[in-house]
């Protein structure tokens, strides 16, 4: 089993059923082929650094996950017989690994990201109480940090 | 005096920026990083003017190229972009 990482870019203007369809055909792959898919990751709508079959716009979606090259195959044969799929791009990112593994290194991401949220609670929950007489020696201390780099790249160039 | 002086020119020191900073990670997908290291016309800024190293500047390359592939980076740019 090697690492793989699919990213592929959909047509922004397809109905939601319509990619539905196209899930159903990545998911029936990864079942026919026995892969593991670790992660779905959509990034939604971005632009196109250049225009592909006139489209400005794309709905770009990252698969990352675990199998063979027959899996790649067949997921890219699908990619490459459908219309709304604009372009796709494999990876690989790791050779012979461990998929149990994989699975608990990329499981513990969000507990840590709850974590972070909580923390960044506790932070918020402490400003209300800083005294703002303290407000007048801040503000000056940011003019002075304004100003010094400004000179610094004067001198640079 | 015979010879003209020969003209100084500034160096500036120039140090592999990845190097420098062991947590910044060389990715495709972070388009936004491997912005700084093409130009206006979208070219891989060569190691001489931005002080890669050899083995980072491979890695860069290889990463902007892929960014090429996935429509993150463009191919050809243009001045006004
Ligand atoms: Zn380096």
């Amino acid at each position: 089993m090697n690492h793989y990482e699919t990213i592929f870019i959909v047509d922004p203007d397809t109905a939601d059923d319509e990619r539905e369809l196209i899930m159903n055909k990545v998911n029936s792959a990864f079942s026919q082929k026995d892969g593991t898919l670790l992660l779905l990751d959509n990034w939604g709508v971005r632009r196109l650094a250049y225009e592909i079959k006139k489209k400005k716009q794309g709905r770009f979606i990252r698969l990352d996950y675990c199998g063979n090259g027959n899996l790649v195959d067949e997921l890219e044969r699908n990619f490459r017989l459908d219309h709304r799929v604009l372009k796709f791009m494999t990876i690989q990112i790791d050779k012979d690994v461990d998929v149990e593994a994989l699975k608990v290194a990329i499981t513990p991401e969000e507990p840590e990201a709850g974590a972070a949220e909580a923390a960044e609670e506790t932070v918020s929950a402490d400003q209300p109480t800083t005294p703002e007489a303290s407000a007048d020696t801040e503000t000056e201390t940011a003019a002075g940090d304004i100003a010094q780099p400004a000179s610094d790249t004067e001198e640079q160039s | 005096m015979a010879y003209p002086q020969k003209k100084r020119f500034f160096h500036r020191r120039k140090v592999c920026r990845f190097c420098a900073d062991s947590t910044l990670k060389i990715n495709y997908k972070d388009a936004g990083m491997l912005k700084y290291f093409i130009t206006e016309r979208a070219k891989i800024i060569p190691r001489r003017i931005s002080g890669t190293c050899a083995k980072h500047q491979r890695e860069l390359a290889r990463e902007i190229k892929r960014a090429r592939t996935i429509a993150l980076l463009p191919f050809v740019g243009t001045y006004d972009v």
